[in-house]
């Protein structure tokens, strides 16, 4: 109690010194340009202190750290005080990459092909099962719900042809297959956990976001045929993407090889290696993109760059422990940035609607996970616990969202909306679920004691 | 791309003159013995930077401004660590008189020298615009890299008395630079925020307060239980943010960072685990650091390698005479060689953070735009001299003219 009372005393007197700050400058010529010189560093460290010490305080709660790192997004962004504005938010998108990058090699490097073997088979039910009866079941339910429910605050498709729905069923249902890895590896890390639970939703999310990928680009295609009239199926942009892919487990390789060799050659000054390769790959995707047309998946390349050296140097599980141990800033920074994109707004907009979408997701969750598990051979307590580390959802799904509220704007809109609800919702409660069942099977801490 | 054949061209360089000095095998890590403080990723930002391949264009060294924040922050907590009152006592105050002064010398012959030969360099500059130039060149030249030194004493292990003096020296020679800078910072307010309408006093006492506050807050959230990667957590947000404040409010970032970084050492039961968890990320901060500063460095300007090269000249005559004048503080013999400020040189980070920020300070003002391009390359041409010819002197000093150490080159 005492401890969180200090916490909470130092967190006042950082917001009266930013305030007192805001003052000063006030004095000053340039006034409350949230781009001024400074600001960008200053709210940066800010955040990084009070979305910590919020992370710190709901922890007395038993609730992930995370969960305090996103409400302090929210509180400190556009919707709350006000102190990290879209355009800050925007300004620390390179370091939001690279944070992004480093969650990405470690979620990899957690791979261990020896851990993974006697779980391929879990990994592989569920995800099929998964990709399969969420992408389906979804898009058909969204399909009748909007039949069902007329002009009703349950319809997203108002006013809609029949073309045009099917196109909005079939986004909303590669929406629900989604999830976010990221948050996956952050409460695995912050319990510590280890164990069959642990192993099978990180192998289940870092694949299921290569397939998410590949059926975006399917479905978008599909889409572009019913929306756009005269248009038909493009094959062609379904080749692309799965070139893409490719492309991007090569670099990926060729990454990790370069950090093996670091390894074995240098030894020393391994993290400005790190922050130098994953600059340098963010770099080189921005070239692919201008000169070659093609977009490499950073995510993809860090995930295949940290399963590289996971597996394949004897120094790199070294790398991958002490990227973990020092990996504290990197999550504070990126899901507070994250927590400032959330749009709780939205859900004032489409609640009902989100939650009957959140609440369907996560009941074929339940079932496709319980039912891959037990094909698979699990124990009953994997089985049942399995789904809740599916239930977050971030990037690939806000960028699905946006590209389609871009490209369609006529079945974009709401549907955008919708996403951004449903994320708001799936990510507060997704990592408080998934840390419950962690520890409820035992398997959190386990790290630790190995 | 002169940039790119001149980077090679310093290359090639450091590696022939890694054998005179050291005798060493003909490898790549032969390099390593003549950049002992890093200074080679100063050319890596060249190659990487605009006059290079441009894979760092102005919008991603804006995006990765926080880095260079968190990069002038934490040097400035680093070296104010350092100074723990308990420790400070150890030793006698006109040793640190000594320290002080000779820096403090090498500053006024350098800023002197440069206020009478830039206008020959740079004809058509005068005013405030000549003054803050050479001023600036000046501070930068004060401190001293203690790298050379621990790196040649280990080399030679020697651990004689003369060794000691010229580490203390360079541990703490860089106080009044800092010191300096953070007065510059608040004297020179109202020419960078003409509105804010406070005496420049008032803003180095801001500065100050800022640091001690913040030195405070850090030494409250190290109170905490906290694991080790929290620990990290917080000195990583207080040193950003307390360099954000600083630059928010036009003050020096340098300066309040060191002014946090003594708070913390006279303060907290965990000092140490601070001053731990500062060393353990110093590396990767600071090279990423020198990367950046080496975007801006203009490096095929004639002009900037003549000014660098007459800096260094004036940096060299201010060391010699600034040891030579306070020759009567030590009673060990070796010490009162003239030649000693041949010993102090080596320049490394703090001098280049130095430069960095001043230029930072100045942005705003519209004389500085047309020379701060050249006094920062100007600055960091010389910091890059200097560590080529310090493991020279170095090696010319010892061990003959200064003690015996028990090896030999390796």
């Amino acid at each position: 109690m005492i401890l969180a009372v200090r916490q909470l005393a130092i967190l006042g007197t950082l917001l009266a010194i930013l305030w007192a700050a805001g003052l000063l400058r006030s004095v000053g010529t340039t006034g409350a340009d949230p781009l001024a010189p400074g600001a960008v560093p200053m709210v940066l460290g800010f955040a990084l202190l009070a979305a910590h010490l919020s992370g710190r305080l709901l922890g007395y709660l038993s609730l992930p750290t995370i969960t305090g790192y996103l409400l302090a997004g929210v509180a400190l962004g556009p919707q709350g005080l006000g102190f990290i504005s879209l355009e800050v938010r925007d300004s620390l998108d390179l370091i939001n990459q690279i944070a992004l990058g480093m969650i990405a090699l470690t979620a990899g490097g957690e791979l261990a092909i020896s851990r993974l073997r006697p779980r391929l088979r879990t990994i592989g039910w569920i995800t099929l099962l998964q990709t399969v009866a969420l992408f389906a079941l979804t898009s058909g339910g969204h399909v009748l719900l909007d039949r069902w429910a007329g002009a009703g605050p349950f319809s997203l498709g108002r006013g809609l042809g029949p073309d045009q729905t099917l196109a909005l069923a079939l986004v909303v249902g590669l929406v629900a297959v989604a999830n976010s890895p990221a948050s996956t590896v952050a409460v695995i890390a912050e319990t510590a956990a280890e164990g069959p639970l642990a192993t099978v939703s990180l192998g289940v999310t870092v694949v299921k976001d290569v397939v998410v990928i590949v059926l975006m680009s399917a479905t978008l295609a599909a889409v572009h045929g019913l929306v756009v009239p005269g248009s038909s199926f493009d094959t062609a942009s379904l080749v692309l993407v799965l070139e893409e892919v490719a492309l991007s487990i090569v670099l990926g390789a060729l990454l990790g090889a370069a950090m093996i060799t670091w390894l074995a050659r240098v030894g020393r000054e391994s993290a400005f290696f790190l922050l130098g390769s994953l600059f340098l790959t963010l770099e080189a995707g921005r070239l692919f993109d201008t000169f070659v047309h093609l977009h490499i998946h950073f995510l993809i390349v860090c995930m295949t760059a940290g399963f590289a050296v996971e597996n394949l140097s004897s120094r790199g599980e070294e790398l991958i422990r002490n990227l973990e141990r020092s990996s504290l800033p990197v999550y504070v920074v990126f899901f507070t940035l994250a927590g400032v994109g959330l749009d709780l707004g939205s859900l004032v907009v489409v609640g009902p609607l989100a939650l009957v979408f959140v609440v369907w997701r996560a009941l074929l969750l339940a079932v496709t996970s319980w039912s891959g598990a037990r094909l698979a051979g699990e124990p009953r307590q994997v089985a049942n616990l399995a789904w809740t580390g599916f239930l977050p959802q971030a990037g690939v799904s806000i960028g699905l969202a946006e590209l389609v509220a871009a490209r369609y704007p006529e079945i974009g809109g709401r549907f955008r909306t919708l996403v951004l609800a449903a994320i708001a919702i799936n990510q507060l409660v997704g990592p408080v679920l998934f840390k419950w069942a962690l520890r409820r099977a035992g398997e959190a801490g386990r790290q630790e004691d190995g | 791309m002169r940039s790119l054949v001149i980077v090679s061209l310093i290359f090639a360089a450091a590696y022939l003159l890694t054998l005179p000095v050291f005798s060493t095998r003909w490898s790549f890590l032969g390099l390593r013995h003549l950049f002992l403080s890093g200074t080679e990723f100063l050319l890596v930002g060249v190659l990487l930077g605009a006059r290079g391949l441009d894979l760092l264009p102005e919008p991603v060294l804006r995006a990765l401004d926080p880095v260079t924040h968190l990069a002038l922050g934490w040097a400035g907590l680093i070296f104010g660590l350092q100074f723990e009152h308990k420790m400070l006592r150890v030793y006698r105050l006109r040793r640190y008189l000594r320290s002080f002064g000779q820096a403090l010398v090498t500053s006024v012959v350098t800023s002197l020298g440069i206020l009478w030969l830039l206008p020959r360099f740079l004809p058509g500059l005068e005013g405030r615009a000549l003054v803050e130039a050479a001023v600036i060149l000046g501070i930068c030249a004060g401190p001293t890299s203690p790298s050379s030194i621990h790196y040649f004493s280990r080399i030679f292990s020697i651990r004689g008395r003369v060794n000691r003096l010229l580490k203390f020296i360079a541990a703490v020679d860089g106080i009044p630079s800092v010191l300096l800078l953070g007065l510059f910072a608040g004297l020179s307010h109202r020419f960078v925020d003409p509105a804010a309408d406070f005496s420049g006093w008032v803003w180095f006492a801001a500065a100050t307060v800022l640091g001690v506050v913040l030195g405070l807050i850090l030494v409250s959230l190290v109170a905490l239980d906290f694991r080790r990667d929290e620990l990290l957590l917080f000195v990583l947000g207080m040193v950003v943010l307390a360099a954000g404040l600083a630059r928010y409010l036009h003050l020096s970032a340098l300066y309040v960072s060191f002014v946090m970084g003594v708070t913390v050492a006279n303060s907290a039961w965990n000092r140490v685990e601070v001053h731990k968890i500062a060393t353990y990320a110093e590396k990767p901060i600071y090279l990423t650091f020198l990367v950046l500063a080496g975007t801006r460095l203009v490096i095929d300007d004639p002009r900037v390698v003549a000014l660098a090269a007459v800096v260094v000249a004036l940096r060299l005559a201010g060391k010699l005479l600034g040891n030579v004048g306070w020759r009567w503080e030590t009673d060990e013999p070796l010490a009162r060689s003239p030649f000693l400020g041949l010993a102090l040189l080596s320049q490394g980070p703090l001098a280049i953070v130095l430069a960095l920020e001043f230029d930072y300070h100045l942005s705003a003002e519209p004389a500085w735009a047309g020379v701060g391009s050249l006094v920062v390359s100007t600055a960091l041409v010389a910091v890059m001299m200097s560590e080529v010819l310090s493991p020279l002197c170095l090696r010319w000093l010892y061990p003959r003219r200064l003690e015996r150490g028990r090896g030999g080159a390796r």
